[in-house]
């Protein structure tokens, strides 16, 4: 910061302290009532730096041996001291336990028989790590069957979606079958995500072939996405790098809201959560920006509510924000 | 319009100036797109406006809850609102327990004086002379006038400047927290000199 007034009005004011500090001429007090006329928020700046010249005046009680506070604030300051590190203390004991919980998960994983079917319930997002050192990141509500052969990696998305970071072995072709489309990579990373009769496929790293049953194979490249739509062909357009970022938040758990509207970011939770959430039909066109938490249902509603000074009501699995 | 209470001038200065660092910082964290300014200018506006403070028992909570009140105004005036400022003002709600026992709280008292008794000390060298013998000496504004050899006007405005340089500080984040003294150097070394 430099010595310029970074704001005018507190530079005024703080002259004004000044004035008024070693006491008001008879003409000043006219103009000092001209000034705080002049603008409402002269007022509040000049209450500020009356403020901060007390403070100033306050530090001579640390030279004069007077008490600069009373004790009772200084219990109130003790008492603040041990209810913050109390808090600290629950803060770490919450996050051991975040630990252990972490721990037991992997433990889960390792076991998992390949071969088999990967189920995800609602609200669930788990990372699986593939018997041939490749990844699997599965949403919320998905399922996945996994059969791996000697010549073959094949994934059958029966729902949900999943992001898969494939391990490089070009004579072992890694195919993700969505109903009718399928996903094929030799060593790269893309999404696939399912909903309705619709797929689309997001390529994050290297280039995979995706087609849909019975037409051409097309190559879709990192940056680009691939979408099949119910009853339309295959489509392939570019995808700008922080909209793929946002369409994968889901793997950090998070849910990335851009200029979306309420009704559709309570769409977005509602597909991690057991319990819906609702908004009021008045307020569901409001358009929102942000990002949040996917387990983090309560925090949005609550945030919505203040935002459109409405309430937030629950009962029967439902939270409704109501205006 | 009434002059302002002296005892409104001291409560500010207790319970309120200590915590605006703070909420300028949640301020930012929380809602990126305001102009942290103004919010915190149009906050001590309603402060002033206030005729008894009696009723409020926790003035930071206070505080934060006007500033809020002031961004969710401004918000809801948007077309487009932004949900990363009202996870902020969640955050406020629910977290209100742990913000009353942040450090600020506790070092309240003599530590907050040291530290802004620090910040004269590091007013440059007439603003720091100044300062010192009008507020911590208590002399008057003319005698220091006449002991340093100033007109009562150039007194007068060196503790302006100072006021304004030690709210500046206590207000704004650390970076601003480097010694003045030390700053001027280092920008004489560079060139650029201490604007006036």
């Amino acid at each position: 910061m430099s010595d310029a007034p970074t704001n005018p009005i507190a530079a005024v004011a703080c002259q004004w302290a000044a004035r008024l500090d070693r006491g008001l001429a008879g003409e000043e007090e006219a103009a000092l009532d001209a000034w705080l006329a002049l603008d409402l928020r002269h007022r509040g700046a000049l209450l500020r730096a009356q403020a901060g010249m007390a403070l100033l005046d306050r530090c001579r009680a640390l030279h004069d041996g007077s008490e600069p506070e009373d004790t009772s604030e200084d219990e109130e300051a003790a008492v603040a001291a041990h209810r913050w590190a109390a808090s600290r203390r629950q803060a770490l004991a919450l996050a051991g336990v975040g630990v252990a919980g972490g721990l037991i998960g992997a433990a889960g994983l390792a076991l998992w028989p390949q071969g088999s079917g990967i189920r995800t319930r609602i609200g669930e997002m788990r990372r699986v790590p593939l018997a041939d050192g490749s990844m699997a990141v599965v949403n919320s509500g998905s399922e996945l069957n996994v059969s791996f052969t000697p010549r073959r990696r094949d994934v059958d998305l029966a729902q949900g979606e999943a992001w898969f970071q494939v391990a490089k072995a070009p004579d072992r072709p890694f195919t993700v079958t969505a109903g009718r489309v399928r996903v094929q990579a030799v060593g790269t990373a893309f999404n696939v995500r399912r909903a309705g009769l619709g797929v689309d496929v997001v390529v994050t790293e290297g280039t995979v072939k995706v087609w849909s049953e019975g037409a051409e194979p097309q190559l879709v490249k990192a940056g680009q996405r691939a979408r099949l739509d119910d009853g339309v062909g295959l489509a392939v357009s570019p995808i700008a790098a922080d909209a793929a970022q946002q369409e994968l938040a889901w793997r950090e758990g998070q849910i990335v809201l851009d200029d979306v509207t309420l009704a559709e970011a309570a769409q977005r939770f509602n597909a991690y959560h057991e319990d819906r959430l609702e908004v009021d039909p008045a307020l569901a066109d409001r358009r929102v920006v942000g990002s949040f938490q996917t387990n983090d249902m309560d925090g949005f509603a609550q945030a919505c509510a203040a935002m459109v000074g409405g309430r937030v009501e629950r009962g029967n699995g439902i939270i409704r924000i109501l205006r | 319009m009434p002059a302002m209470s002296s005892f409104l001038i001291g409560w500010v200065s207790r319970h309120v100036l200590p915590h605006e660092r703070a909420l300028r910082t949640w301020l930012r964290t929380a809602f990126p797109a305001i102009d942290v300014d103004d919010v915190i200018q149009e906050s001590y506006c309603r402060l002033a406006g206030l005729s008894s403070v009696e009723h409020i028992d926790d003035p930071r909570r206070y505080f934060f809850r006007v500033a809020r009140n002031i961004v969710l105004e401004q918000v809801r005036r948007e077309r487009v609102v932004r949900i990363e400022a009202a996870s902020g003002l969640a955050l406020l709600e629910q977290g209100g327990e742990d913000e009353e026992c942040s450090p600020e709280r506790i070092v309240a008292g003599r530590l907050a004086l040291e530290r802004v008794e620090r910040l004269i000390d590091a007013l440059p060298e007439r603003s720091r002379k100044i300062v010192r013998m009008r507020k911590i000496e208590g002399l008057p504004q003319r005698e220091i006038a006449s002991r340093l050899g100033l007109s009562e006007n150039v007194v007068e405005n060196e503790v302006a400047r100072g006021l304004r340089r030690v709210l500046d500080q206590l207000t704004e984040g650390e970076r601003a927290e480097m010694p003045t003294r030390r700053r001027t150097l280092l920008a004489r070394r560079t060139g650029q000199g201490d604007r006036p």
